[in-house]
């Protein structure tokens, strides 16, 4: 259906909202609602705008992640883990980031649940530094998700 | 319960006749404060005859219309504990401002709910989000002499002179089990109320996990210690608010959470000046004077144990106002809101245990 683009319209209702509706009321509460509303409702144009190419961006850099642990730990309990996210996460669908996204959270926390059950010390610290890179990746673009220029 | 200010006026003018003064006594200027979320603050102006002359006194009321609503994983003590050690700080012999403590009322026909009053101190408490008030406190900080700055470290530094004994509505506890018990009930907060289970703060948990620490020594600790809770007026802290997480715990703990990053404004996007504790002193000059005040040591793992937790215990309510809100149990516009403080927290504590985990 939609003949206009839902982030836009969202945006829009948000400035209003911030730009004339706030000037009109007198009840400091209701302002401060409506105030997180118009700000609650930016958030989202901006997520809507985003979500997909930022979901994607994080499969990518979850999947170099895992390729690198099946290379280089030594652990097989670790090796086999990461090997089973890798082909979970390529058989998820890669259109729709609100079933990939679940899958790339689920398969993080596996891998990492194994690599601190079955390693110590260095060992673990070098087998969980490039899901830190992914880590790294996820916040980031959930940050840019709301706003933050990354440019 | 939302209270309208006319049913608040119509409520206390009986009331406040007869305690706050022998004669009726009017209630003008009610203005609602909206920073609260369940508990709600108001200010007024109470005016009375004594002696044939007029007399007049702002006061602040203190409502908790919620105390019989369960909360679970709530960490704040109820509001007659609150009161309580708001009157204990008050009447102990350090330079800690508080407001006037005058009584606490747990008739909830008055207001609602249980409330206490208090005497209204100048000053306005700067929201570091907001750049104008986050530039102002960059100036205080850039001030010769520093007053400012200067103020904080010392009320930080005097509210840890008191103990236990000093707070007796604050249960002591063995310091040990306060970091256990503390963190047990962080744990269990995210696991119930998250709901997206993030592989981050799996990770930080299991660090606070591995990383507890040894806490030598108990104090009172005011558990919601920052710039934004404190009233400032003429480049000095007029009053220190919010003592509703209060407890006896590690003095660390308050020196760590006002120098999160959160508090001097970061919401998402990065802070001008970083380095600046609440906005307004340089971290590592705040702590070196906490340590020439207090005589004690500021422990760098210590400090980062509790920097760490102070982020996943804020996070966990922005956390837990999205869960309310998607669950249904609120409705409050804020709670949904809230769910955006989550990324850039989890980005301080990424930064703040990284170099440990690989």
């Amino acid at each position: 259906m939609p003949h206009l683009e839902p982030a836009q319209v969202i945006e829009q209702f948000a400035s209003f909202l911030q730009d004339d509706v706030r000037a009109e009321i007198d009840d400091e509460f209701v302002e401060g609602q409506v105030g997180s509303m118009s700000s609650t409702m930016r958030y989202l144009a901006t997520q809507l705008r985003q979500q997909r190419a930022v979901t994607r961006r994080q499969r990518a850099a979850l999947l170099e992640a895992l390729e690198a642990v099946e290379r280089d730990c030594e652990e097989s309990a670790v090796t086999d883990a990461a090997a089973d996210a890798r082909e979970r996460i390529e058989h998820a669908s890669e259109a729709d980031g609100d079933d990939l996204e679940p899958v790339l959270v689920s398969t993080c926390n596996d891998v990492l649940d194994t690599i601190n059950a079955e390693l110590e010390g260095d060992a673990a610290n070098e087998a969980r530094k490039p899901l830190y890179d992914f880590l790294r990746v996820r916040v980031e673009g959930q940050l840019e998700m709301l706003g933050r220029d990354t440019a | 319960m939302t209270l309208e200010v006319d049913d608040i006026t119509g409520e206390l003018e009986p009331y406040l006749s007869g305690r706050l003064a022998d004669g009726d006594v009017t209630v003008t200027d009610l203005e609602r404060h909206t920073e609260g979320w369940s508990r709600q603050t108001m200010s007024f102006t109470t005016t009375w005859m004594a002696d044939g002359d007029e007399r007049s006194e702002r006061l602040v009321a203190r409502v908790d219309p919620g105390q019989d609503e369960e909360r679970p994983f709530d960490i704040r003590n109820d509001i007659q504990t609150e009161f309580e050690t708001m009157r204990s700080v008050s009447e102990a012999d350090i330079d800690v401002p508080v407001p006037d403590p005058y009584w606490f009322e747990d008739d909830q026909s008055v207001l609602g709910g249980p409330f206490f009053l208090v005497s209204h101190r100048p000053g306005t408490a700067p929201v570091t989000w907001n750049p104008r008030d986050r530039n102002s406190l960059y100036d205080s900080w850039d001030r010769d002499g520093k007053p400012l700055p200067n103020h904080f470290v010392d009320v930080i530094a005097n509210i840890h002179e008191l103990d236990a004994d000093d707070v007796p509505c604050l249960e002591a506890r063995d310091p040990q089990t306060y970091v256990d018990e503390t963190l047990d009930l962080q744990r269990r907060s995210f696991e119930e109320m998250a709901i997206v289970d993030e592989p981050a703060v799996n990770e930080i948990i299991d660090w606070l996990e591995t990383n507890k620490p040894e806490v030598p020594e108990t104090t009172l600790v005011h558990g919601d210690l920052r710039i934004g809770n404190m009233l400032l007026h003429e480049e000095s802290v007029s009053a220190v608010l919010d003592w509703e997480m209060s407890t006896i715990g590690d003095p660390m703990f308050d020196v760590a959470y006002s120098s999160l990053k959160y508090f001097a404004g970061k919401l998402v996007d990065p802070i001008e000046r970083p380095n600046l504790v609440g906005a307004v002193a340089d971290r590592e000059w705040f702590y070196d004077e906490y340590e020439k005040r207090t005589g004690r040591t500021v422990d760098r793992d210590r400090l980062r144990y509790w920097r760490v937790f102070g982020a996943l215990r804020m996070m966990n309510g922005g956390i837990g106002g999205a869960y309310r809100y998607h669950t249904g149990e609120s409705d409050d516009v804020r709670s949904a809101w809230f769910q955006y403080i989550v990324p850039g927290l989890i980005e301080d504590m990424l930064d703040l245990i990284e170099a440990d985990r690989t």
